[in-house]
């Protein structure tokens, strides 16, 4: 009888334990739901910035670190306030689409093909990112993609496209996982992937890779920030998001992105033009 | 690789002897959270457990098989439905309560509830009928009798209650689709291990771990020492 | 007062079972046209192993519902509104093995006064009573699981006797007990029978309890044969035999 007691007066301290722990973020001023991409996430670039931007207006802001394709869905479904995405094509589809609104570009990095040291394929030696994969397709060496509809998939396909290879050779592995988790297995498997400079740098120092390709313009990665349309879902957190946007491209924000660094090297460039 | 596992071992303990804050706030979550899913579908499993144990009304071999059933899908296909529900687009969209702990706790809840209601429909099923017969007779109300029969069963029901917790404090595929592993607020102890896993960032990833590790220990000596008092009694 | 087929009488505390048949699958365990079971009823009820004592013992308490006929109630206080009326907690059943609860002496013993609204003052006069009648002083604090089959025997008569019922129905009350434990029992049931409480008690064999009894209910043959002339040890003898006999034909 004793016992039973006792986990009931266990369960029911854990009742208002957990009561009290339900919403804190309803406690902590109104939220911001910001679906964005785990590249800006796991470099660690918003966990720097955003707790100014939480200070200065009281917001506070929720990330949702995923693909680029699935943020994009969150916010042609009205889960999220606002997006922060690096996929020109699908952003530009996204606002045709009516979903979003004022996209702005706020900062780019770029896509490097990264490989083994003992570079199998030959990349080195290329003259653009196109021929770079139509090396790795054709020299017997291994590819792991991102498989996700991520912002980086999405761009490799595209390099894909361009050098007339269907992704489906010996050596194409697609994994399916974020960038942190595909540049760990491209490590195990010493692999060639596409990565973005961000991440690969948080990552460097737990890698046996190397960057054997990087430049070029269709290497190019900017991030755009957009808003939801307000007349699709209009009870949605509009002003925390136009502010948080607003936020992004103001000389501070931006001059705070050119100064972030990891391991001594700068991940981003801002690159708001009025 | 320049860490060692010893490195990487002292680190994690380090995380969790000095009260890391962002690791206790993950272990906190996740525990609120399991324990109002928990809390929430205890006493209607139960019920519902007695109901299919005791009664034998038109489809209650349906019932029966559908939470069989229940109980095999794997957490990732329940997380599917429930982010379908909990969509602005979904049944449930008006509730706005994906990438919530509610959002969590309702995932949680449709895990846990047919464990319990199998595992407390066994117990029931397993006991004396002279315990029911002989509450009635003396005069105790339905309610009485079932509390009565929960007595009896303490053991086996505690049991199903644990076997229920645990499933869902270590579930990562619901919480990571419904809570969106937002830190502070829906990231919870195996969320944040996947995460911290594919940042690279073990020490973490095996601070959070050796919690669940450490809780699945207790557990287990727990449900040990109970099952040693369940032997069956003597008439 | 036509005492082989009493006519219900709405005045006496009673259950009262008409045209029940009960069946085990397809095969008819016994029948009976009516039956009244009635506050101050002594009643001896007699059959062989498996001719369905148990199973009229648990129709007439609300545990079982029969395959055919009712069995209803009368002169009962009514149930509270929230309560479904129904036949159970009327005449109490007591198992032949009684079930005690997980818990002390004391927990089962108390457990009837639960529902009952009583003065804390008789409360304790109740339980103290209980105590002494079961003889159970000594083992108040005792796990209840520690109980010899007498001492579980004196329990269960002593918990269904704390709630005061009008009817009760005992299963083989004094089969497997040390004499001690026998003679105890007896006392309890004679003291209830002192009190006007209506005894429906089976036993297979007659002995100072079947002594006790005022009238005979015989399942035989698949239906209840009811007197008010109790077998003394030889005439039981002698049908037993005969039933035997009809056993063997079968």
């Amino acid at each position: 009888m004793l016992k039973l007691k006792a986990s009931v007066s266990m369960l029911l301290a854990a009742t208002v334990f957990s009561g009290a722990m339900l919403s804190p973020a309803a406690l902590a001023g109104e939220v911001i739901k910001l679906a964005t991409t785990t590249s800006t996430e796991n470099s660690g670039l918003l966990g720097a910035i955003l707790p100014k931007f939480e200070a200065e207006s009281g917001y506070t802001v929720q990330v949702i670190a995923t693909g680029t394709g699935q943020a994009l869905k969150l916010g042609s479904q009205g889960d999220v306030d606002v997006v922060m995405t690096h996929a020109p094509e699908a952003e530009a589809k996204f606002v045709a689409d009516g979903y979003g609104v004022e996209p702005r570009g706020i900062m780019e990095n770029d896509f490097i093909v990264l490989g083994p040291k003992n570079d199998p394929a030959a990349v080195k030696a290329s003259k653009d990112a196109v021929d770079a994969f139509n090396k790795i397709a054709t020299k017997p060496s291994q590819f792991i993609s991102r498989g996700d509809n991520s912002g980086t998939h999405m761009k490799e396909l595209e390099i894909w496209q361009a050098a007339a290879v269907t992704p489906d050779f010996a050596g194409y592995t697609s994994v399916g996982q974020g960038m942190g988790k595909t540049l760990l297995m491209a490590n195990e498997l010493q692999a060639y992937t596409l990565a973005d400079r961000g991440t690969f740098i948080a990552y460097k120092a737990k890698l046996d890779l190397t960057i054997s390709y990087e430049g070029g313009a269709a290497l190019a990665n900017p991030y755009q920030i957009i808003l939801i349309n307000s007349e699709k879902y209009p009870d949605l957190n509009h002003k925390g998001a136009k502010a948080l946007s607003d936020w992004f491209i103001s000389p501070a924000t931006q001059t705070m992105i050119n100064q972030f660094t990891v391991q001594g090297e700068q991940l981003f460039k801002a690159t708001y033009k009025k | 690789m320049n860490d060692g596992w010893l490195a990487l071992l002292q680190q994690a303990f380090s995380l969790l002897l000095s009260l890391n804050p962002d690791v206790w706030a993950i272990i906190n979550i996740s525990f609120s959270v399991s324990f109002a899913a928990l809390l929430i579908t205890v006493v209607p499993s139960i019920i519902l457990g007695f109901i299919l144990a005791f009664s034998h009304f038109r489809g209650r071999w349906v019932v029966t098989n559908l939470i069989q059933t229940l109980q095999s899908i794997p957490t990732v296909v329940i997380g599917l439905l429930v982010y379908l529900l909990l969509t602005r687009q979904g049944v449930l969209g008006d509730l706005k309560w994906l990438f919530t702990q509610q959002g969590m706790i309702l995932g949680q809840m449709l895990i846990c509830a047919p464990v319990m209601v199998a595992l407390s429909q066994a117990a029931f099923s397993s006991v004396d009928r002279r315990a029911w017969e002989t509450s009635r007779t003396l005069g105790a109300s339905w309610l009485r009798a079932v509390w009565t029969l929960c007595r009896e069963l303490r053991v086996p029901l505690l049991l199903a209650i644990i076997a229920a917790f645990s499933r869902i404090l270590t579930e990562v595929g619901c919480s990571m689709m419904v809570g969106g592993n937002i830190m502070n607020v829906t990231r919870n102890i195996p969320t944040a291990i996947a995460l911290e896993t594919s940042k690279g960032d073990f020490a973490q990833a095996i601070a959070l771990g050796l919690v669940l590790l450490i809780l699945a220990l207790v557990l287990n000596f727990i449900l040990g020492s109970l099952r040693g008092k369940a032997l069956p009694r003597s008439h | 007062m036509a005492l082989s087929h009493p006519s219900v009488s709405n005045d006496a505390i009673q259950v009262h079972a008409q045209n029940v048949l009960m069946k085990y699958q397809q095969h008819t365990l016994f029948s009976v046209a009516d039956l009244t079971f009635k506050q101050g009823d002594v009643i001896y009820l007699q059959g062989d192993n498996g001719s369905g004592k148990s199973t009229l013992m648990k129709i007439l308490a609300g545990l079982i519902t029969p395959t055919q006929g009712r069995v209803a109630s009368h002169g009962f206080a009514r149930n509270p509104w929230w309560q479904i009326d129904s036949l159970l907690g009327k005449a109490v059943y007591l198992h032949q093995h009684p079930y005690l609860f997980e818990g002390s002496v004391k927990y089962n013993l108390t457990y009837a006064l639960k529902q009952l609204t009583l003065t804390a003052k008789e409360r304790h006069h109740r339980i103290e009573q209980a105590i002494n009648m079961a003889q159970l002083n000594d083992l108040l604090d005792h796990h209840a699981s520690d109980l010899s089959g007498g001492e579980r025997q004196r329990l269960a008569i002593a918990r269904a006797w704390i709630a005061q019922p009008k009817l009760l129905m005992l299963d083989e009350p004094i089969s497997n007990m040390d004499k001690h434990s026998q003679r105890l029992v007896l006392a309890m049931i004679n003291q209830l029978k002192q009190d006007g409480t209506g005894l429906l008690i089976s036993s297979h064999q007659t002995c100072g309890l079947t002594a006790l009894c005022k009238q005979h209910w015989h399942i035989k043959q698949g239906t209840v044969h009811t007197s008010m002339h109790v077998p003394t040890t030889e005439t039981v003898h002698q049908s037993n035999t005969t039933e035997l006999h009809y056993g063997t034909t079968n």
